[in-house]
């Protein structure tokens, strides 16, 4: 968990850093950039996609990117942003550089800037929960996985009501990025295991998100921003402090209170 | 070295053991990202490279925490992004083929100094297989 908070503030800090930063390289047609998914030939890509059930997912997750993200794009703030957040490209390490170190792991460094883009700032956190859930880690808590990392970057940069209303279809529209191009590759190379690092667990992250309604994920998150983020935030008026960011008893309570009706019936 | 994936350009966190001045447990971490030498050298990576340095170095003048980002390193003290790589040869591609390519270097331990120095040693350095 602790692992996750920190995933997020790291991307919160290059956010942080390159806040007024720009360059006109970064403004380019990119096959991963989320605000042009619509220039996908999803339809094509789709059909890749063995698995009826992840196929129908990602369809019902297009449309609602077509009718709920699209229309407000030009009112979600952009920025320079990494735009690829995933294990590989996350450097952890104990907090010195010996050979047999022990000690707790931290996140030390980010790498592989290759993919930057001028797109929708909300777009970078929406890639790293989208990763996260993919993560050994996210596997196990897909709840707190997502939690850990908002409340890591929205510690530094809040996101807005649109941003976090966005956010769920956004996390989707990696993940079926991922589960397509890694589809579509895949036929072009049935023999290279590389290519199924993400795209197989990835069905399983998008069928977890399915399973509830947009609203659902909106109001998780918001929650967890407004009551865990903020500096100084109050919950049943106790100043947070950061080691109640990973006492668990919290995550299960927003879990329940958002999701417990529809975890009972599924 | 480390097989190169062939769709894709990889990055390389790997461990160099320098044993010049005597101390065998002296050794560095870097990064090396290797790119296919031909996209390497077309028109758009190139502007492309040009606002990755910018950007990289920006965060790393920015960043007020121990978090680290690569910085592109320039040969010779020159300012030309588009030319801080060394050719390989014979570097193995996933399809079990040879190929040239194009070894770009980021400096990852802050401070050190003699990062070129190492070049010149290139084949002795221990490539670890702890890609991630």
């Amino acid at each position: 968990m602790r692992l996750m908070v920190e995933l997020g503030t790291a991307v919160g800090i290059v956010w942080r850093c390159l806040n007024g930063f720009n360059h006109d390289a970064f403004r380019r047609r990119h096959l991963w950039d989320l605000a042009q998914f619509h220039s996908l030939n999803t339809i094509q890509y789709l059909s890749y996609v063995d698995d009826s059930d992840v196929r129908a997912c990602i369809q019902r997750n297009y449309e609602s990117y077509q009718q709920l993200v699209l229309p407000v794009s030009n009112l979600l703030p952009t920025a320079v942003i990494m735009a690829d957040c995933n294990d590989a490209n996350v450097i952890v390490a104990t907090d010195t550089y010996q050979v047999e170190a022990v000690g707790p792991l931290r996140i030390t460094g980010l790498i592989d800037f290759s993919d930057a883009v001028d797109t929708w700032s909300c777009n970078e956190i929406a890639i790293t929960m989208a990763y996260g859930l993919l993560s050994s880690y996210g596997r196990q808590h897909r709840y707190k996985a997502l939690a850990g990392i908002l409340v890591g970057y929205s510690r530094i940069r809040r996101l807005d009501d649109l941003e976090l209303q966005c956010l769920p279809i956004l996390i989707v529209i990696r993940l079926s990025m991922s589960v397509m191009i890694g589809a579509y590759s895949l036929s072009k190379d049935p023999s290279n295991e590389y290519l199924k690092l993400h795209s197989v667990p990835a069905r399983e992250a998008i069928q977890f998100m399915c399973a509830f309604n947009i609203d659902a994920h909106t109001r998780f998150f918001q929650q967890i921003q407004n009551r865990l983020s903020a500096p100084a935030t109050v919950v049943a008026d106790a100043t947070i402090d950061d080691e109640m960011l990973y006492d668990d008893s919290i995550y299960n309570a927003l879990v329940n209170q958002i999701y417990g009706t529809m975890l009972h019936r599924s | 070295m480390q097989r190169i994936e062939s769709y894709d350009d990889a990055n390389f966190y790997c461990e160099a053991v320098d044993t010049r001045d005597g101390h065998d447990q002296q050794y560095r971490s870097y990064l090396i990202k290797c790119y296919n030498a031909v996209e390497t050298c077309t028109e758009g990576s190139s502007n492309l490279l040009h606002g990755l340095g910018l950007m990289l170095s920006r965060i790393n003048e920015k960043i007020t925490t121990d978090l680290q980002v690569p910085t592109i390193v320039m040969p010779h003290n020159s300012n030309d992004l588009s030319s801080n790589y060394m050719l390989m040869d014979d570097c193995l591609l996933s399809d079990d083929s040879r190929q040239q390519v194009a070894v770009r270097l980021f400096k990852w331990i802050q401070g050190y100094e003699a990062l070129f120095d190492c070049l010149s040693l290139m084949d002795g350095w221990l490539l670890t297989n702890n890609l991630r």
